[in-house]
């Protein structure tokens, strides 16, 4: 069997304060992702986890339409190995770290 | 607690969300941990390739390919975000169809503009170019070989281009593709500042409480930034988004005060809230009585057409249209008191309460506003007038220069600033704000590059639109383009452009790295590399200077830019195309090749391969046999250097995240002309305008004068264009990464809905867009993120199989030349109702 890719990213969506309900709502809903996240002011933290990158594309596109919406902006990608994404992870240093930078 | 792979992976991606949005981490994401796999990658900075935004980017390479991208956590442009288009930017070097060879037209084994592309090697490519540049100087002079070149361009590669020309061919006629870009912007900072560049920087953003965007969609073309603004508005509710704009678009979802204005009405809006803010009383002064000079701009400049077109003929200053006469305040007062608010509001379409709104977010002392603004000012037949009357509003009121109060000219390439503006890679310019119509400014430059007086010449070259013009007439003989598409992006395509390419007489040659509509209607196809395929080097829009390291090698035999040109230069020898008088002064030359008189000229070549940065390869570096890059910057950077426009020491800004100029003692400048944080400025004056003879900038007095087309009954509707979010430009790079091709596949006429149904049309209906010169077929939308006024049609301009340029009219600013893609007059046509 090749190897299966699992994509999780994350985005950062600006929401109207009185919107911001209804979109995490919504959010909610949506396979795959989970709101991990909120601030008042109308900030989201969305968590997208797929086997399929594009999905991560689809789910801002479909975001960026909903009413009071600003932006989705994503900040976070990694691609896991399905096979491996539930063993237990390395006590490795950060990727932060990695790149000799503090975290 | 032990997590597994996939748990670490959420919270990591959570943590970095949350922090990157000054947001408190949840509990359970602290700890940032993620799998060996991924930090067995490489992990390097790399300034994103695409807008001017200047986001850096962390790039993981394995073996020799980029295999993954994220958002630099330690840059204080992104702050770890990352938008669509740079979330691609590993995918965008590997498309299937990159070029990997020279390609020439062929027939029976030689050179024929009527064969086929065959591949050659890069000594046949390299050695019959040199041949065509020889005999084209030789037979008909300097002035017919030229080049078009591109705000994508590195640092030293566009300084060793605007070098190759200027001081080597001795031909003036290289322009960058920032000429469709930027050109208005420069000419402004020119007249009313004497420096080029803005004042402020982003973290103006989150200082001010207004934002007041002219023309600009930046929540599509400048999404980081925007997400900046976005986050402004939301943390500080009583701060105030004012969106501009000949059509609705995204950037209205956040718009306090959203005003739709009808074409070139932005000039009328703008002398009145100059009127508003002289009538209620709120001109700072004191600000004005010390900082500024008032002028008046000369009228009637025309529309940068062909000579001979009856609207130039028409014209009287369209000679000579960059000029302008001494006035007195009271004078600039009558000037713009006849711009009232009801002439505002029926000119441009805007209710009084709204435009009322934006003049107090100028006139109001209190409030501290930053303006944006990019194509839809910029690429205006009155382009540099627009610019010039915003920042008229910002030096009335004292608005400028300090955290906050910030007129900001953003740019839509990585390198506009830093290599097209700075290295002054335009016709007219040479480094750091330096002209070639200068005695003084050539002279410098002939003493920086050791080469006698007389070298560089007086004459303006050949800009943009020129350029296509004069390939068509047969002027130019041998033309260059590298890292842009003009083909595409150039307007007036079918008459002005694709004819002087296949000129019988005219030899063409296209640096590229994939096949785009250039590359196919080109004589010679040179490969070029990519990004961080070479070592490089960016200036942003707030003057911040950013570099990355060679990270992978280029695909086949693909070659940069900079090896392309000084490998070429390699192949001319300087008494095969300087004069014999020229060479008399400088008789050490006349045995040398341009690679000797240019590179190894004893600056360029003085840093030996042991000063590159360990662990990276350097393609163009290991084949020249010097630390090329560096020596390059160290030559350039010395036009800079005490002129206010310095730069720091080459080898920090592999260490850094950028610096923003000009960087004196090692501490980068974040806002110009003020005391306290410009070193440039004397004790105890405050503010001080010093790159202008007397310390002042310049107000400028300018009129209403109508576009050069305009809707009739022949052809009722305004066409604009532009780009969309997912694709950038011409869509060269983006198109080739299969989720932003799917995302948005072709270009799409985007109208109102009660036109469309008053011309049968619906959505998803093919239709014609005609203009005077050409015609377009397209499917219209009526629905999406681009809603039209009636009379208004908008089309992007990134799909290669719909090119829109062909309708577009090659009017130009005349004091910029930049082209006005924003406005010209069409019909359109139903082919099929589907």
């Amino acid at each position: 069997m090749p190897n299966e890719t699992l994509h999780i990213a994350s985005l950062l969506v600006h929401v109207r304060p009185e919107h911001a309900r209804e979109v995490t709502r919504w959010l909610a809903a949506q396979p795959e992702s989970e709101v991990s996240a909120e601030d008042p002011s109308g900030k989201l933290v969305v968590v997208v986890e797929s086997l399929r990158e594009a999905r991560i594309l689809e789910l801002i596109d479909a975001i960026q339409i909903r009413p009071g919406v600003l932006g989705a902006a994503l900040v976070y990608h990694q691609v896991l190995d399905t096979a491996s994404a539930d063993e237990p992870a390395d006590p490795v240093p950060s990727q932060a770290a990695a790149e000799g930078m503090p975290t | 607690m032990k997590m597994t792979r996939r748990e670490f992976a959420k919270a990591n991606a959570v943590a970095v969300a949350a922090a990157t949005a000054g947001m408190a981490i949840p509990a359970g994401a602290t700890n940032l941990i993620t799998n060996a796999d991924l930090t067995r990658l490489n992990w390097n900075k790399a300034p994103c390739r695409f807008c001017g935004v200047g986001c850096s980017v962390m790039v993981a390479t394995q073996g020799n390919r980029i295999v993954a991208t994220h958002g630099d956590m330690h840059s204080e442009v992104n702050r770890g975000l990352n938008c669509v288009k740079g979330y691609f930017l590993s995918k965008i070097l590997y498309g299937q169809d990159r070029l990997q060879q020279p390609l020439l037209r062929k027939r029976n084994g030689v050179y024929d503009k009527r064969g086929d592309f065959e591949p050659v090697s890069w000594d046949e490519a390299l050695d019959l170019m040199a041949d065509k540049f020889k005999s084209a100087i030789r037979e008909h002079g300097p002035e017919s070989v030229a080049m078009f070149g591109s705000g994508q361009w590195t640092i030293w590669e566009g300084y060793a281009a605007s070098k190759l020309f200027k001081a080597g061919l001795r031909s003036n006629n290289i322009d960058p593709n920032a000429r469709h870009c930027m050109a208005s912007a420069v000419f402004a900072f020119m007249r009313a500042f004497g420096s080029d560049e803005p004042m402020g920087v982003y973290d103006d953003i989150e200082h001010a409480n207004a934002f007041v965007l002219w023309g600009s969609n930046m929540a599509e073309m400048h999404p980081i930034l925007w997400t900046r603004v976005t986050d402004r508005r939301l943390s500080y509710p009583e701060t105030q988004v004012a969106v501009l704009s000949t059509f609705q678009h995204r950037s209205f979802d956040l718009a306090d005060i959203p005003m739709v204005m009808k074409p070139n009405a932005d000039v009328v809006i703008l002398n009145y809230i100059a009127n508003h803010i002289i009538q209620t009383d709120r001109v700072d002064r004191d600000f004005v009585e010390n900082h500024t000079n008032f002028v008046r701009a000369v009228d009637d400049i025309g529309y940068g057409l062909r000579d001979e077109h009856p609207l130039q003929q028409a014209a009287a200053n369209a000679d000579e249209p960059n000029r302008w006469t001494e006035m007195s305040f009271d004078e600039f007062a009558d000037h713009v008191a006849d711009f009232t608010l009801e002439r505002a509001a029926r000119e441009s379409g805007v209710s009084e309460s709204r435009l009322e709104r934006l003049a107090e977010l100028y006139a109001d002392p209190d409030i501290k506003v930053m303006s944006f603004w990019t194509m839809g000012v910029n690429q205006h037949t009155r382009g540099v007038w627009v610019n010039n009357l915003i920042y008229n509003l910002h030096l009335l009121t004292g608005k400028i220069s300090e955290p906050g109060n910030s007129p900001f000219s953003l740019t839509g390439q990585p390198s506009a600033c830093g290599t097209a503006r700075e290295v002054g890679t335009f016709a007219h310019r040479l480094p750091a704000d330096r002209v070639v119509t200068n005695p003084e400014h050539r002279r410098d430059a002939e003493q920086i590059w050791k080469l006698p007086e007389g070298t560089i010449p007086e004459r303006v070259g050949f800009h943009a639109v020129e350029q296509s013009r004069k390939l068509k007439d047969g002027a130019i003989k041998v033309y260059w383009t590298q890292v842009n598409n003009n083909m595409q992006a150039g307007p007036n395509t079918q008459q002005e452009i694709l004819p002087g390419w296949r000129n019988e007489e005219a030899f063409v040659i296209v640096s590229d790295i994939y096949p785009t509509a250039s590359a196919q209607a080109a004589d010679l196809i040179l490969p070029a590399a990519s990004w961080v395929e070479k070592e490089g080097a960016f200036g942003n829009s707030e003057r911040r200077t950013q570099f990355f390291h060679q990270l992978v090698d280029a695909p086949g035999e693909a070659r940069s830019d900079l090896w392309q040109l000084v490998e070429f230069s390699k192949r001319i020898d300087v008494a095969d195309v300087w004069p014999s008088e020229l060479l008399d002064k400088a008789p050490e030359y006349r045995d040398k090749t341009l690679f000797e008189l240019l590179y190894a000229n004893g600056q360029v070549d003085s840093y030996p391969l042991s000063d590159m940065e360990e662990g990276y390869a350097n393609q163009e570096a290991e084949a020249f046999g010097f630390y090329i890059q560096k020596g390059l910057f160290e030559e350039y950077a010395r036009f800079g250097r005490g002129k206010g426009k310095d730069l720091d020491a080459f080898d920090n800004y592999h260490q850094n995240r950028g610096k923003r100029w000009p960087v004196v003692d090692g501490q980068e400048t974040l806002w110009r002309y003020r005391e306290g944080y410009d070193p440039y400025v004397e004790e105890g004056r405050g503010v001080q305008f010093y790159a202008k003879p007397d310390d002042r900038a310049l107000i400028f007095a300018v009129p209403d004068e109508p576009p050069p087309e305009s809707p009739d009954e022949e052809y009722p509707y305004w066409l604009s264009t532009g780009r969309v979010l997912e694709h950038w430009h011409t869509g060269s790079m983006t198109r080739r990464v299969p989720e932003l091709h799917r995302a948005v596949p072709a270009a799409l006429l985007y109208m109102h809905p009660e036109d469309a149904r008053e011309e049968g049309m619906r959505r998803g209906s093919e239709v014609k867009v005609i203009s005077r010169r050409g015609e377009v077929r397209l499917r219209v939308e009526t629905r999406g993120r681009v809603t039209p006024p009636r009379g208004l049609v908008y089309v992007p301009f990134f799909d290669a199989n719909r090119l829109i340029n062909n309708v577009v009219l090659d009017a130009t600013d005349p004091i910029s030349k930049q082209t006005d893609f924003k406005k010209c007059a069409v019909r359109l046509e139903l082919v099929s109702l589907a």
